[in-house]
């Protein structure tokens, strides 16, 4: 080996080794770079697996969030009953959610403060005495509060780190909660409450879940406001239902007959009274004709369509036939009812029963009619009187005046004839016995007289007492001139009765005071009047011979006299015939006197 | 039963002139009362008026001889009373019946017809003359009276009134 040799051994083997060493190099370094190449992909697929994971998870959250709002959805249609309904949402957020609690809060509308209505997962009593408000203070600005004051959903993506969680926070950690979200729950326009839910994680809500969870608030706001106005509408029938029980124990309650009718006639409605009347039951009667339960149905037909036409009648007098034949009188009293529109809708009639208001007319009727008979009876019997009466006082009047004609007469012939046989005492008897036969014939006449005024009708008028009494005295100046007699008679006095029998009256009372003071030098008589107890008494005075109080009752009757006739002559029987006169026309009369200091005779007239 | 009363007229003044005829004129006096028979012609006589007169005792006797029946069948029916005095209350038939005859028939229904009678009532005076009656007078109880009516009549019936 040369030098050169091995020399230029030892160059090409320096030569080898260099490109060994540089060959080694090179792959060393492609090494290198193929393993952080690797480290790279595998980095890459690292992260990658590490979003897939991330995605997965979301899209487990979010499936369970789904079947959260799908189950609620269906509770909403199973329950009907709020407080129900909030337990099984509660329940269902937090075991088909995974959420570690949930509970829905109301708010009180007076202390605003938000109270627990329902939960699910309190485990171990977070809920117990919290308090959150629905108000601007502390305990309001938590999720819940806010939601249940502004109506926004409100979410703590960290309750670690929120400070809104400060009044709840170590307490919140404590039971294991990371993060929340409140959801308002609404009842038509106004805010009630919030559902609230809890996760152990934070930054559980990102916008997908709170878009759920608030479409689900808003599901459960939806059911609650339709269940309150099923309420409203199951209470409005539970109303109108107690109403018509009211009514109808109203109508029953009435002893009278009550029916409703329709336009077209047809009962409607009865109560228990129309049963019994008519003998038929209430299915009976409903949707017969009306007119069919009375003796006259023309008579009911046109006071129905009376009712219908002037919207009531009263008292309208029908008969109503049971079936058995029975007849009940009543009176109709009906008005028409309308619905909510002012529409008639029918007839409301009410039926008095009147039997025993006709049976007493009936009643008073047949006393009417036997008192009816009994005055004709008794007028009978007093016409009959009364024609008897009269034919006696015309038998008076014929028969026994005759006989007096005949003493008088007869007498007379002897006088005249046979007067050379008569001595002067045997004329003097003869003339006494035509003397009393005379007076005879005046008392006869004067009977028959008196007789008469009881008879004859009574017609009254208005009669001016004080004109018959200024004629009447006149009547007396002129039979007696001579005498000087004072009349004061009253200016107005207007009575009522029997003109004729009026005037017997004034003319004999005149002529008694004309009579009676015959003695006195200037004699004054009164005729006037006066009232006692605001009545009027008419009345004549006199200043003449007065009388004895004493012997008053007998002034009145026929042929009584106080005086002896030679003084003061007459048949006796003016006083009698103006008591008669005046107590036929229901009057009273009486007299005052004095001797000697004259006499006031008072009367009144009906 | 019948009676005809006359007697001599003795007629002073200015009714002489009349004498003949008044004696014809006939008076019938429908009266039941034999008494008041005798007291009315007494009353007559002492008035002078002499006429005959022709008393019937009720109504069925006064008819009969207006009407020439019963007793008075055949009887010249040209003569007629002068006038007629008419009492009331009689037996068989009364003086308004009598009154109601007398003027229907037409033979009779100018007569002229008083009443003559004891009552005074009202029903009696408006039932006569109504029924046609030519006067009523009421036979006063004083004979004198009476006589003084009885002169009033007969001078009124019998002299002044012309017969129709």
């Amino acid at each position: 080996m040369t030098p050169g040799e091995t020399k230029k051994m030892a160059k090409v083997h320096k030569r080898t080794e260099e490109e060994l060493e540089r060959a080694k190099n090179e792959l060393e370094f492609r090494v290198q770079e193929r393993t952080s190449a690797l480290r790279r992909a595998n980095e890459e697929l690292e992260k990658e697996i590490g979003v897939r994971k991330l995605a997965e998870e979301r899209l487990f959250r979010l499936s369970r969030l789904y079947s959260v709002l799908s189950k609620v959805n269906e509770a909403i249609v199973r329950i009907h009953d709020s407080e129900k309904l909030y337990e099984e949402v509660c329940r269902i957020a937090v075991e088909n959610g995974l959420f570690k609690m949930a509970w829905i809060g109301l708010t009180d509308p007076d202390t605003r403060e938000v109270k627990v209505a329902a939960s699910f997962g309190d485990t171990d009593g977070y809920l117990e005495g919290i308090k959150i408000c629905a108000a601007d203070v502390p305990e309001g600005r938590g999720p819940t509060g806010t939601a249940a004051l502004e109506g926004t959903h409100s979410i703590c993506s960290d309750i670690e780190q929120d400070a809104r969680m400060s009044p709840w926070r170590d307490k919140a950690l404590k039971h294991g909660f990371r993060s929340s979200g409140a959801f308002p729950l609404r009842m038509r326009d106004a805010v009630i409450g919030a559902f609230t839910i809890y996760s152990d994680k934070s930054q559980f809500f990102a916008d997908e879940e709170v878009r759920l969870m608030f479409s689900l608030a808003e599901d459960v706001s939806f059911a609650i406001e339709s269940m309150a106005s099923e309420k409203k509408r199951i209470r409005a029938e539970e109303d109108l239902k107690q109403a018509n029980a009211y009514n109808r124990s109203l109508l029953e309650a009435s002893l009278d007959p009550l029916v409703t009718i329709d336009a077209a006639g047809k009962i409607t409605d009865v109560n228990a009274a129309t049963e019994q009347v008519t003998g038929y039951s209430r299915s009976e009667l409903i949707t017969t004709d009306f007119s069919d339960y009375f003796t006259r149905p023309d008579e009911a037909r046109a006071g129905y369509r009376q009712v219908f036409s002037e919207g009531l009648v009263k008292d309208y007098p029908l008969e109503i036939k049971h079936r058995n034949g029975h007849i009940t009188p009543v009176l109709y009293n009906a008005a028409v009812y309308r619905d909510e529109t002012g529409k008639v809708t029918g007839v409301f009639a009410a039926a008095r029963d009147i039997t025993e208001r006709k049976r007493a007319e009936e009643e008073i009727q047949k006393l009417n009619r036997e008192l009816e008979q009994r005055v004709i009876e008794r007028t009978a019997e007093l016409e009959a009187a009364n024609r008897e009466l009269e034919a006696f006082a015309y038998s008076v009047s014929h028969d026994l005046r005759a006989p007096l004609r005949s003493i008088d007469g007869f007498s007379l012939a002897l006088l005249e004839d046979h007067a050379d046989i008569l001595d002067a005492a045997g004329k003097d008897y003869l003339q006494r016995v035509r003397a009393a036969a005379t007076k005879m014939g005046q008392l006869i006449d004067a009977l028959l007289k008196l007789s008469r005024l009881t008879r004859g009708e009574l017609k009254r008028a208005a009669v001016d007492l004080g004109a018959l009494a200024r004629s009447a005295a006149e009547e007396l100046k002129r039979s007696e001139p001579e005498r000087r007699v004072e009349f004061v008679v009253a200016d107005k006095m207007i009575a009522e009765g029997d003109p004729v029998m009026l005037q017997v009256v004034i003319e004999n009372l005149l002529a008694n005071a004309w009579k009676f003071t015959r003695r006195r030098e200037v004699a004054r008589i009164e005729c006037g009047l006066t009232h006692i107890d605001g009545r009027p008494v008419y009345f004549v005075k006199d200043n003449g011979t007065g009388f004895d109080m004493a012997y008053s009752d007998k002034l009145f009757s026929a042929f009584q006299r106080l005086h002896a006739s030679t003084e003061y002559p007459g048949l006796g029987i003016g006083l009698a015939t103006v008591q008669r006169i005046i107590h036929r026309h229901g009057g009273r009369v009486w007299a005052e006197g004095e001797v000697e200091k004259g006499a006031t005779v008072y009367f009144t007239l009906l | 039963m019948k009676r005809e009363l006359s007697g001599n007229i003795e007629i002073t003044g200015k009714f002489r002139s009349k004498e003949k005829e008044m004696k014809n004129k006939i008076i019938l006096l429908v009266e039941d009362n034999p008494d008041d028979v005798e007291l009315t012609m007494r009353a007559l006589k002492k008035n002078n008026i002499m006429n005959t007169v022709v008393v019937a005792q009720d109504g069925v006797e006064a008819l009969d001889y207006l009407f020439g029946t019963g007793r008075f069948s055949g009887r010249d029916l040209n003569v007629m009373p002068q006038v007629i005095l008419l009492d009331l209350k009689m037996p068989r038939m009364d003086g308004f019946e009598v009154l109601h005859r007398i003027r229907k028939a037409e033979r009779t229904k100018l007569l002229p017809v008083v009443i003559l009678t004891t009552s005074n009532e009202d029903v009696d005076r408006i039932a006569s003359y109504k029924g046609g009656a030519n006067s009523f007078i009421r036979k006063p109880v004083d004979f004198n009276q009476f006589a003084e009516a009885v002169q009033q009549l007969g001078l009124y019936w019998l002299v002044l009134n012309e017969a129709p």
